[in-house]
């Protein structure tokens, strides 16, 4: 049996053009796997959580209802960002490394490094804080397609594949994160 | 340990030079973040993490808006550790 899996956002719908300190990070896109049987674990257990104190950190402005009554203006999304960079950074290699753990892998295994495309501050920072070393590729997608959200792992684990198709077969560290503040982080062997 | 203001202003000035290559010669008390030394939000959270490993202080998020200048970290460091 095979699953399709889909990460897709229009986040466009919900920007302030107006607000710098996001609406230039964020964009639209869309990207799907398909996940099914295999002779060997090609997806090790997640780590996932959520950090329900930072749920200001990320998240709309109004809501729909209060649009609806003539309340508030068209809802779009803010966040606090040096709370998300820092949470983003610290909180997550924590998890990247628990991740690791988890699927009996060093940071040294890795042929690629695949973190939600939120920033490149945060990419550079995590890695840094991952110690990731020179021959693990890190994926940048965020540099040309912006951070689509739930599309950003899969759009860049496609690039990634398609600028390194040596890359394939190889082990790579997912990582997303975002608003609740809710986390997943698995070790996969790229397809 | 407890750090003196000195101390804390020295190392303040050495995580600002490894974050930013900014020299530790510019990194006054009177000295603001942003309008003088141009140290945006991000690099100013990676400056606080590095502060609060290297004096061991906790800065809430919701407190480092309010370091406005070199001298508000300083204080706020040398008061975290009493």
């Amino acid at each position: 049996m095979r699953r399709l899996v889909i990460g897709a956002e229009k986040l466009s719908d919900v920007v302030d053009p107006t607000d710098r300190s996001i609406s230039f990070l964020l964009g639209d896109g869309a990207g799907a796997v398909v996940v099914g049987p295999s002779d060997f674990p090609g997806i090790s257990g997640t780590v996932w959580g959520s950090d329900g104190s930072k749920a200001d950190a990320v998240g709309m402005n109004h809501t729909l209802t209060e649009f609806r009554d003539g309340k508030a203006p068209w809802p779009t999304l803010r966040q606090e960002g040096p709370t998300v960079f820092r949470w983003a950074v610290w909180e997550m290699a924590k998890v990247a490394k628990q991740a690791l753990e988890q699927a009996g892998v060093e940071a040294s295994d890795l042929a690629a490094f695949i973190p939600h495309q939120a920033n490149m501050r945060i990419v550079d920072e995590f890695a840094k804080q991952l110690k990731l070393p020179e021959t693990t590729v890190i994926a940048r997608d965020i540099e040309t397609t912006g951070n689509t959200s739930a599309a950003s792992i899969p759009l860049a684990t496609h690039r990634l594949l398609q600028e390194h198709p040596e890359l394939s077969g190889g082990l790579a560290l997912q990582i997303g994160f975002g608003a609740g503040l809710v986390f997943g982080a698995q070790v996969v062997v790229l397809p | 340990m407890a750090f003196s203001n000195d101390e804390v202003l020295a190392g303040l000035a050495e995580l600002i030079t490894d974050e930013t290559g900014i020299d530790a010669s510019e990194v006054a008390l009177e000295k603001s973040f942003t309008d003088d030394l141009d140290i945006d939000s991000i690099s100013m959270m990676t400056i606080v993490v590095n502060a609060e490993e290297k004096f061991g202080v906790t800065i809430p998020d919701d407190e480092v808006k309010n370091l406005k200048t070199v001298g508000d970290a300083v204080s706020f460091i040398v008061a975290g550790q009493e």
